[in-house]
């Protein structure tokens, strides 16, 4: 996204996280979020296993490089986000207790299938 | 439930897609596991042949060696696809041998049994045994999107008919349907087709089991509805025929009574008893005249009739009687044509007429005004009486319906009849009547004709020049 | 295939219960079926439009934009379903009392253009990729078939179903509906927020994904129907809880109103 973008969505995001009274206290606190990318390339996910310290917040940011769309679902997380081919999306998970959480594509379950792992 | 037929199409249809549906998938997940099973056999039969190899004597370096291709009998297209790359590792993980697509670090790790595990950029089920000697480890994998598809063409083909005859069977469900309640759809119409005055029985062909008892109740209740009828009607016209002699006979002894007597308060008194006769002798004939007009008992002999002159007729003949009651009349409008019966017309403007004229007081003031209006004609008929308050108006076409009872403000007694009889004529001939207050201050009321069928109303009809 | 089946199920039946009720309901107070054409047209041009510019939409709000345009929808259809709540225990309890035939109608087109809309963009986006893009039209268009197949079937139980009932109890069944489809939107809202982080957080209460698992058909369809979570965080069940309560006093409020008609009446 580039910077012009990004001042243009600001003032929207501003006003919604009022009127959704900012109880989270996370949305001020986006800046020290860790950040983990997971890309997709030929319905596979990189990586597949995504390893993650416990009790935090993370930002995952999914870079879709097919051509085709995808939507990133988890049951144990409790996301669920398509992203458009050549495109990226950002989920938000956590702060999660230590475990294995799988994730899959759900346009391609066979193949796209991944793991958060929170020690 | 608005539609029997769509009701039954849609649920039935809709079970049989669900059974049809949740079997095919019951059985496409069957066959996908049966499927995967025969395909860990493929590798497992691989690996025991690949540890067979002796491992131990191809010692010196790594070989690289063609990728083991299943020949697939069953879908030739994806035959060449379906390759299995191996490795085989000494126990310490050192890399003897590899295929072609297989990495140069072990595909997955070294554990016996299957894994799904991503690497040279597609996703793998590797499996992963001991040579019998426990000396070495041989890795064989398939390529998961390969064997899924090689799958799914197979399995797609058994399931695709189930999807295509759904929509059939809804199609045959919704013809059956149709067809089933045909004989429902026959009643219907027989019952709807049919003219009022005609009261047989609804015959069907074939009688179902669901139906008989319905048939049976309709064709019941048009028995005893044509007996009452029947019993209604002759009554109706008996009574009134009958009573026309004896009314007569009295009107001639009343006659000679009048004659005969000599003392003023009893020729009152015999002159009272002549119009209380008089009366009923117009009351009986109001009577067969409203039998004579029921839309189902007139034989029509409609004709294309100048409703002016029929007016200045009707007039001419019922002029005494205006003169009488001193009342002011005035006949406005031009030849205009209608097609109708010459008889019942003329008895409708003579009630209108009458009526009017009963009900407005002495030296009152009547218009009637018969013009051509749009495609139609408009006959008005106005007066300067009391008028009918607008919550009576829809009562007095009633038979024997009074406003008032009996005793009108006029203080003239009537039969209660002449509205009944314009209100049949009016029917008869597809027109429209509507009460309404008039300009002079009375009543108006407004029969509108349709255009007569041929011509324009205003001239001559092309049939009758 | 399955996957087809199982993404077109999940949507369709969404969309369906929450159709089927609204039509079953809207019959049993009288009202023509006229605005369901129009509400289908509006939400299938939706879906599209959806759809087409996920990836524009995706990218407001700091990439945020699916996740705060899905809440919006789910936010405005569970409040559609909680004024219908109303509207309908008040013509449960007197015929004729649920206010103008005009708001009646605008809250069943907005539920059902929303409703399609969402679960509909996700389908074309499937069916486009896969079918058209990827060419596995023959394995998509089987499991879409199947899956819209099944979602329709019950539905068209449903709508039977709830025909077959008396008026009035079919109005308290769709008021129940309408409050349980409700609280499922609000609940799928909050992973929505959650995922955006614009919503806490926080540690599952419990676990009942033993009992129920969620990836199950039974989960899926307890998903739809009722918004099962198999492990809810005390922000969620807050929010679920409160949408059941506001349906509840929408109800409740519907049911004096009408009472106060019938008695004026009488």
């Amino acid at each position: 996204m580039t910077r012009s973008e990004r001042s243009r969505a600001e003032p929207g995001r501003r006003w919604l996280v009022a009127l959704l009274l900012a109880c989270s206290a996370g949305s001020g606190a986006v800046a020290q979020t860790p950040e983990v990318e997971i890309q997709i390339r030929e319905h596979l996910f990189y990586p597949a296993e995504v390893r993650i310290p416990a009790n935090t917040k993370v930002k995952l940011v999914i870079r879709n490089l097919d051509a085709t769309p995808e939507e990133f679902e988890s049951y144990e997380l409790n996301r669920e986000k398509v992203i458009v081919g050549n495109s990226q999306g950002i989920v938000f998970i956590g702060p999660l207790a230590p475990g294995e959480y799988p994730f899959f594509g759900e346009f391609n379950p066979r193949t796209a299938q991944g793991k958060v792992i929170v020690e | 439930m608005t539609s029997i037929r769509i009701f039954l199409t849609l649920s039935v249809s809709a079970l049989i897609l669900l059974i049809s549906f949740l079997s095919a998938i019951r059985g496409y997940r069957e066959s996908m596991v049966e499927a995967e099973l025969l395909f860990d056999q493929q590798l497992l039969e691989h690996a025991k042949m690949l540890s067979l190899l002796n491992p131990s004597a191809l010692s010196g370096g790594v070989r690289v060696v063609q990728d083991l291709v299943l020949p697939n009998v069953v879908n030739p297209e994806l035959g060449d696809e379906m390759q299995i790359a191996y490795q085989i590792f000494t126990e310490q993980g050192g890399l003897i041998l590899r295929s072609v697509l297989a990495p140069v670090t072990p595909m997955s790790p070294f554990e016996v049994g299957f894994r799904e595990v991503n690497f040279s950029g597609y996703r793998w089920r590797v499996l992963a045994i001991l040579d019998e000697e426990q000396s070495h480890w041989v890795l064989t994998a398939q390529r998961i999107d390969i064997r899924y598809d090689l799958a799914e063409g197979i399995i797609l083909d058994a399931v695709v008919p189930t999807i295509i005859t759904v929509p059939l069977a809804a199609l045959l469900i919704w013809l059956f349907v149709s067809f089933g309640l045909r004989p429902l759809q026959t009643l219907a119409r027989q019952v709807q087709a049919r003219e009022a005055s005609d009261l047989s029985p609804v015959r069907l062909d074939q009688v179902p089991k669901e139906l008989t008892q319905l048939s049976r109740s309709i064709n019941d209740l048009l028995r005893r509805l044509q007996d009452s009828f029947e019993r209604e009607k002759r009554f109706a016209a008996d009574a009134a025929h009958e009573l026309r002699t004896p009314i007569s006979i009295l009107k001639v002894q009343v006659h000679n009574l009048l004659q005969e007597l000599q003392s003023p308060s009893a020729q009152a008194s015999a002159r009272e008893l002549r119009e209380g006769i008089d009366a009923m002798g117009h009351l009986v004939e109001q009577i067969l005249e409203l039998n004579r007009t029921a839309p189902d008992q007139y034989s029509l002999r409609f004709q294309p009739l100048d409703l002016h002159a029929l007016a200045q007729e009707v007039v001419s003949q019922d002029f005494d009687r205006i003169l009488q009651r001193a009342q002011e009349f005035e006949l406005e409008g031009e030849s205009c044509w209608v097609l109708g019966d010459a008889t019942a017309l003329r008895s409708l403007l003579h009630n209108l007429l009458t009526n009017a004229s009963k009900y407005t007081p002495q030296g009152g003031r009547l218009r009637l005004r018969v013009a051509p209006d749009g495609q139609g004609v408009r006959c008005s008929m106005e007066d300067s009486g009391p008028g009918i308050p607008e919550q009576y108006r829809e009562r007095v076409f009633d038979r024997f319906y009074r406003l008032h009872g009996d005793q009108h403000d006029s203080g003239v007694s009537g039969s209660g009849l002449g509205l009944a009889i314009v209100k049949h004529i009016v029917d008869m001939h597809h027109a429209s009547i509507a009460l309404d207050r008039s300009a002079l201050g009375g009543l108006q009321v407004l029969v509108q004709f349709p255009a007569a069928a041929g011509g324009r109303s205003t001239g001559l009809p092309e049939e009758a020049a | 295939m399955i996957s087809a089946v199982i993404i077109v199920l999940r949507e369709v039946l969404e969309g369906v219960l929450l159709i089927c009720m609204l039509m079953a309901s809207a019959c049993a107070m009288g009202h023509r079926l006229r605005w369901l054409p129009p509400a289908l047209i509006m939400g299938f041009a939706g879906a599209l439009a959806y759809g087409l510019f996920l990836e524009p939409i995706s990218m407001l709000f700091d990439g945020l934009g699916q996740e705060i345009s899905s809440a919006v929808i789910l936010l405005t259809t569970a409040l559609a379903l909680v004024v219908y709540s109303g509207m309908l225990a008040a013509n449960a309890t007197h015929a004729g009392s649920s206010g103008p035939a005009s708001g009646v109608l605008l809250v069943c087109v907005t539920a059902t253009t929303l409703s399609l809309l969402r679960e509909g963009a996700e389908i074309y986006l499937y069916v486009y990729g896969y079918g058209v893009q990827a060419g596995q039209m023959a394995s998509v268009l089987a499991g879409g078939t199947i899956g819209a197949g099944i979602g329709l079937s019950l539905g068209t139980f449903l709508y039977y179903g709830l025909r077959a009932l008396s008026r009035k109890a079919c109005l308290w069944a769709s008021a129940a509906i309408a409050m349980m489809t409700g609280a499922a939107q609000v609940m799928q809202s909050t992973y929505n927020l959650e995922q955006a982080d614009l919503l806490p957080s926080m540690q599952a209460l419990w676990d009942s994904s033993v009992l129920v698992a969620e990836s199950s058909p039974a989960g899926e369809i307890l998903q739809a129907a009722i918004g099962y979570e198999a492990t809810p965080t005390a922000v969620q069940l807050g929010l679920y809880a409160a949408s059941l309560l506001l349906s509840l006093m929408a109800m409740l409020l519907g049911r004096l109103y009408a009472g106060k008609r019938r008695e004026r009446k009488a």
